[in-house]
């Protein structure tokens, strides 16, 4: 492992990149360290159950070890692995989008899943949350990245391989569709709560 | 000037919320990784002795039915070829 006492930032990674290549577990750790902040809260705004975030977040690394030899310093090296944890990200929505079974609050909960309870204080912050999910993943990417991540359209083009221009259009329609879903389900919810509890 | 969206609030409250379970699946996440990376290259280890083995024992075979259909062997020699490739399975 390099001595990270007297080298920049850039330097450290890069040994520890050249070194992780050569078969250096320490190093690779230490790569894991670093970032898995960043990482875990990425694809903890995708993640449905604990189970599925830890998987997710294993699979970022994983998939980014096995790749590290491609990886060229053209951008920063947490950057490249964004767009590994975005790949991941949408690859698992795309699996949940084919079985659907994510529209049911019930079946999230059966799943394991439970929201924050910081969420639980305003429960129209909950009702988004499930309108998100509700978005095709393309969407949600994209939207989750922008008004959750805060990334800029050029970064999310990095991330996706979309151009910035698509980047712009799916954000537009992305929040057409969530602000659609959102009162469908904000109408059926006030449908189905007694007369008593609405007014 | 458009009016604001309603749903900007919730989206920023829905920003600055807490990721739930992220701190408990950083935790250790590194260790977790690489005995998945272990268990990996032991698999892949498996397998490729598997088919080592394989194309092994099927390269022997093929070599002695050749031979032994060039020199015209005797029965005898169709068994000293089979034990030589049990001999090489042996081996592997």
């Amino acid at each position: 492992m390099p001595d990270h006492r007297t080298m920049s930032e850039t330097d450290e990674i890069r040994e520890l990149i050249a070194s992780a290549i050569d078969g250096d577990e320490r190093a690779f750790a230490e790569l894991i360290r670093r970032h898995k902040a960043r990482i875990v809260r990425l694809v903890a705004r995708f993640g449905r159950t604990p189970a599925d975030l830890d998987e997710l977040a294993q699979d970022v690394f994983i998939k980014a070890h096995r790749a590290l030899h491609r990886y060229r310093h053209d951008a920063p090296f947490e950057h490249w692995l964004c767009r590994i944890a975005t790949r991941c990200c949408q690859d698992y929505l795309r699996r949940l989008y084919r079985r659907r079974w994510f529209t049911s609050l019930d079946a999230l909960r059966d799943a394991g899943f439970e929201p924050a309870p910081a969420d639980s204080t305003d429960p129209r912050v909950e009702t988004l949350r499930l309108a998100l999910r509700r978005l095709p993943p393309d969407q949600q990417t994209v939207l989750t990245l922008f008004e959750l991540e805060g990334h800029s359209v050029r970064d999310i083009a990095h991330f996706t391989g979309l151009s910035e221009s698509n980047v712009k259009v799916r954000a537009h329609r992305a929040r057409l569709a969530l602000r659609a879903e959102f009162d469908l389900i904000a109408r059926s919810e006030t449908r189905a709560r007694p007369p008593h509890e609405s007014a | 000037m458009n009016p604001p969206d309603p749903l900007d609030p919730l989206l920023a409250a829905l920003r600055n919320a807490p990721a739930p379970d992220a701190d408990r699946i950083a935790l250790g996440l590194e260790t977790r990784v690489l005995a998945r990376l272990r268990e990996e290259r032991a698999l892949a280890a498996t397998w490729l002795r598997r088919w080592s083995l394989v194309l092994g024992v099927g390269t022997a075979a093929c070599a002695a039915l050749l031979v032994n259909n060039l020199l015209d062997l005797s029965a005898a020699g169709l068994d000293a070829a089979c034990t030589g490739h049990w001999l090489l399975l042996g081996w592997f």
